[in-house]
């Protein structure tokens, strides 16, 4: 019986499998792996930047013909003290400045989705 | 000089490099693809999936394999994993019977012919097991992994393990005595 066993250990140690050749399979699981996550991460910053750089002009339109010109008429800018004022319109800037914010953060995260979906 | 697997690992993890990835396929497909028709019982196609999903599931967590075994032998335990999740999906798993007595797992191939070879005697008979004593013969004789790591591979206890051992090499010396 240990005899036996051990034969038939040292068979199963010593039996090479067949090679199995490659045929494109390495090809085919090239193509199927996921996508780099660095170069995917890259597009995604590009993807918001973009979108915001879109949303600003947008939320500008949307705010009204009248928005730009008075916010340039108000600002003031002293030699003396180099800080941009924006007397009456620093409350008033916000909702326009997270509508643009959030017009973004809302493109990439629903182009991600789709793109999510159609993989 | 070639490069290891363990470089070409590094390769893959800090510079994202794919053709490197590429060549670990290259290198292990053989291996791994062989191990999954053996436990398919020799279906080709279903075999050459497994062993897709299971190089994918490898690349994205490259980043787990701690070196504890070769490269190959952490392959061979998601293709394991990966084979019982397709045959638990496909409810065709048979039940542990591992407290059974040795029972053929399927009546054609129960005692397949012999040949002129003892090395292909083997092979037949290997594929007349039972896929948890397969992979368990595989990774102690082939792989040459100890019961306890092939146990943590396989995902089950050390008990069990040996109790596979036991049972595939009483089918593989009643079927090669058959033979003799």
């Amino acid at each position: 019986m240990d005899a036996d066993d051990s034969k038939l250990s040292q068979l199963m140690k010593n039996r090479k499998t067949e090679y199995i050749e490659d045929a494109g399979f390495t090809s085919r699981v090239m193509a199927a792996l996921p996508r780099d996550r660095r170069i995917a991460g890259n597009r995604r910053r590009l993807l918001i930047l973009a979108s915001l750089l879109l949303s600003v002009p947008l939320s500008l339109f949307l705010a009204g013909p009248g928005f730009l010109p008075g916010l340039l008429a108000q600002v003031q800018f002293s030699i003396d003290r180099p800080v941009l004022v924006l007397p009456g319109l620093s409350l008033g800037i916000l909702p326009v400045a997270c509508f643009a914010l959030g017009l973004g953060v809302a493109a990439s995260l629903g182009f991600g989705l789709v793109r999510r979906a159609l993989r | 000089m070639p490069l290891s697997d363990a470089d070409l690992i590094a390769r893959v993890l800090v510079f994202f490099d794919r053709h490197a990835f590429s060549e670990l396929v290259k290198r292990n497909q053989s291996s791994l693809r062989g191990f999954l028709r053996g436990l398919s019982k020799g279906d080709h196609a279903l075999a050459d999936d497994l062993a897709q999903e299971t190089l994918i599931k490898a690349y994205r967590s490259l980043r787990k394999f701690e070196g504890g075994s070769t490269f190959n032998t952490w392959l061979l335990g998601i293709a394991y994993n990966r084979f019982r999740g397709h045959m638990r999906r496909n409810r065709e798993e048979p039940v542990d019977m591992s407290l059974e007595i040795d029972q053929p797992t399927d009546g054609a191939t129960s005692n397949p012919r012999p040949s002129s070879d003892i090395g292909q005697d083997l092979d037949a008979a290997m594929a007349t097991l039972r896929p948890e004593e397969q992979t368990a013969l595989r990774l102690c004789y082939r792989e040459g992994l100890s019961h306890e790591e092939a146990a943590v591979l396989m995902g089950c206890p050390l008990g069990t393990l040996k109790t596979h051992i036991l049972r595939a090499k009483a089918r593989l010396r009643s079927l090669l005595d058959a033979y003799a």
